[in-house]
């Protein structure tokens, strides 16, 4: 299992002890959270998962295998310790560097490495330096050094995966790399010529490549003196550096001078932050490769619940939007089935009304939401996709599959009171609001149940109306204990079904045994925590601002019919 | 003497006037307090929180006919209560306010209906009179 899922975000089982096999006992499980925009598309997932990842290059021959694999240039520039560097008997190797590269073997970019960062992640670098003899200057008559950075570092970032599923080309990383380089290499280095041209280097560079300006993200650190009889010497980079911008640091240790500098255990720590991916997209779906990324994870599976929250489907290079009823090809805007219920004023294939700014189609249906806002529709969605992913949205479905057009309307609340949510025949709506829940006794429903009830009601009230009269009419439907025979009805179904399978009651126990109760204001759609004072001033703020947007200048809308009259395929 | 003629005539006026303004005070006056029966709410909704639960959108009606006011003063003079009474979600809310006598206070949900929070015996008549009202 990879993940379980839920419309507001996901349980992510990783294993405690990555060295152990999975079993119950070694898994815990993570919380991502989706933050949505007002169409219900996934722009940013945030874990609460707490990870650190520790590089180190120590040149000795037992790590070898993994730190060449980590690093470049480890092996490569991997010397026996020379004599007075260090008392250390377990540490055999270092890293020699040295800038006149016109002599064979010598190299002057010594162990490199490029990780992948993410806004809110925190690196901290440090190494260790040691020189013998009197400081030379940095050799005359050879190339510029950023003829030897550049390769490497296209190198590692292909090395590293490129970002959306391949390899960067050089071609059109190197002229933004180079700018990028060269400006950090002409205006970040502070050089004390009473030392070796000798730093530990790092620069971070967003998606594009291009140099990110912000403090500390261009910098290098020379290494400090070393007088006879010195051993080796601590060279300190950044401290838990709060990285700016997504996308790359590259970690280099380089000496210039004509002369041995011996760099040892280059120690990486990077801390990372809560931001797991960022998606944008363009207006029907496809995403914005130079704006979209993830962080690189050990035990991480991408979201694939993306644009208007619908599962993204890369299988067989298909790269289409996998809907409950259809699917949505992102590159033409259109589903790839056709609408049972069309609108003949337009295509059957078209997606969001042709305005996927104003509207979103997460099912790929259709049902009527006057005047309603995106957010509401979201959150009807929201809703809907809870009730589908635990099994009980068929009420909803059928709802749908239906010729009649329901309209779902937001229940307005005034001056404070807390209306109840409610099914009108007459004007043949549901009124619901989806920051109400409902309690009674020590039970209280989301307001995904509440949707459920009222919806059960609409689907009587067009399937079976004569039933429906017969069982609301005051006199021949009277139940004393449910106020009348289709609230029995409802209630002792419907409503404890749902309730059941969204884990809000448990075995034996009901939601109530009679048609009362009360609102409960509760976080959002799916849930049945209810807010507290201190948040209740925000929710009612919101929802004021929510009433200005809701209302009459938006025109009616209507979402693209579901598959209502058959599957999908 | 024709300045004192008109003054009489302004005087018989003035008095006939305040007369007849004082014999419009004393009709009965219904208040009627509804919303659509046909409307199912998640909770049942009982007398004392019409108001609060269904706020805005009551429709509100007032009703100074002596006709009417008699039917109703005849089916509140008749009613029979029942012996026990159990919870009515309503739909309306009627308060009727004789000239000479106490405030009375009716809910129904179309069908059942409680006077002054007490439930009475079933009475079709009654029952469609108050729909009627609501109207």
């Amino acid at each position: 299992m990879e993940f379980i899922s839920h419309p507001e975000g996901r349980l992510r089982p990783v294993r405690i002890d990555t060295t152990q096999a999975i079993s119950i006992a070694n898994l815990k499980y993570i919380y991502d959270y989706f933050l949505k925009d007002h169409l219900g598309s996934v722009r940013s997932v945030l874990t609460t998962e707490q990870q650190t990842d520790f590089y180190a290059a120590t040149m000795e021959t037992a790590a070898a295998a993994k730190e060449d694999a980590l690093f470049t240039n480890v092996s490569a520039t991997a010397s026996a310790k020379p004599s007075g560097m260090t008392n250390d008997n377990n540490n055999q190797k270092a890293s020699k560097l040295n800038g006149d590269v016109s002599i064979t073997g010598n190299k002057r970019v010594g162990p490199a490495i490029v990780l992948k960062v993410m806004a809110g992640d925190t690196i901290s670098l440090s190494t260790w330096s040691w020189y013998t003899g009197a400081v030379q200057p940095p050799a005359s008559g050879v190339a510029d050094i950023a003829t030897e950075l550049l390769p490497l570092l296209t190198g590692g970032v292909a090395g590293n995966g490129g970002t959306h599923g391949g390899a960067i080309p050089a071609s059109t990383s190197d002229p933004l790399l180079s700018t990028a380089l060269s400006h950090f290499l002409s205006n970040n280095r502070t050089y004390v010529n009473t030392r070796p041209k000798a730093f530990l280097n790092w620069m971070v560079v967003d998606e594009e490549f291009a140099g990110v300006s912000s403090p500390n993200h261009l910098g290098a650190t020379q290494i400090p003196v070393c007088n006879a009889g010195d051993t080796l010497k601590a060279v300190a980079g950044p401290v838990n550096m709060v990285i700016r911008r997504n996308g790359w640091i590259y970690i280099y240790l380089s000496n210039e001078s004509a002369q041995d500098v011996y760099f040892d255990n280059l120690v990486v720590n990077l801390r990372h932050g809560p931001l797991l991916e960022v998606n944008d997209y363009y207006p029907f779906g496809m995403q914005i490769p130079g704006l979209s990324t993830q962080s690189y994870k050990y035990q991480y599976n991408q979201n694939r619940y993306k644009y208007n929250g619908i599962e993204y489907d890369t299988a067989f290079g298909l790269d289409e939007y996998e809907a409950h009823y259809r699917d949505l090809d992102p590159q033409i805007g259109r589903w790839w089935q056709i609408d049972p219920k069309p609108d003949y004023g337009e295509s059957p294939y078209s997606s969001m009304g042709n305005n996927p700014i104003l509207h979103n189609d997460p099912l790929g249906d259709t049902l009527d939401f006057p005047d309603a806002s995106p957010e509401f529709i979201g959150q009807f969605y929201d809703a809907f996709s809870y009730l589908d992913a635990h099994g009980v949205s068929d009420v909803l479905t059928n709802l749908q599959r239906i010729s009649a057009h329901i309209n779902v309307r937001f229940l307005i609340e005034d001056d404070g009171n807390t209306l109840p949510s409610e099914y009108n025949p007459d004007d043949n709506t549901i009124y619901w609001n989806p920051m109400n829940g409902a309690t009674e006794g020590s039970v209280t429903i989301s307001p995904a149940t509440v949707l459920a009830h009222e919806s059960d009601h609409a689907l009587q009230f067009k399937t079976h109306p004569k039933q429906y009269a017969k069982d609301t009419d005051p006199k021949t439907g009277a139940d004393r204990q449910y106020d009348n025979k289709e609230e029995r009805r409802v209630t002792t179904g419907q409503e404890q079904r749902v309730a059941r399978a969204l884990g809000e009651i448990k075995k034996g126990q009901v939601t109530r045994r009679n048609h009362q109760g009360h609102n409960t204001r509760v976080s959002g759609p799916t849930s049945t925590q209810s807010v507290s004072e201190k948040n209740m001033f925000d929710l009612l703020k919101r929802e004021q601002e929510f009433k200005k947007l809701n209302p009459k200048v938006l025109p009616q809308r209507k979402i693209p019919c579901i598959g209502c009259d058959g599957p999908r395929r | 003497m024709k300045t004192k003629f008109y003054f009489i005539s302004v005087l018989f006026m003035i008095f006939f006037h305040g007369r007849s303004s004082a014999q419009e005070a004393l009709v009965d006056t219904i208040y009627v307090e509804s919303v659509n029966f046909n409307v199912l709410t998640f909770f049942s909704v009982p007398c004392d929180k019409f108001a609060a639960t269904f706020g805005k959108s009551i429709k509100f009606k007032t009703i100074n006919n002596s006709d009417t006011s008699a039917i109703m003063k005849a089916f509140l003079k008749n009613v029979k209560y029942k012996k026990k009474n159990f919870n009515v979600d309503i739909r309306a809310k009627i308060i009727y306010q004789p000239v000479h006598d106490a405030v009375i206070e009716i809910c129904t949900n179309g069908y059942e209906i409680l006077v002054d929070g007490r439930l009475i015996r079933h009475n079709n008549k009654f029952a469609s009179f108050l729909r009627i009202l609501t109207m």
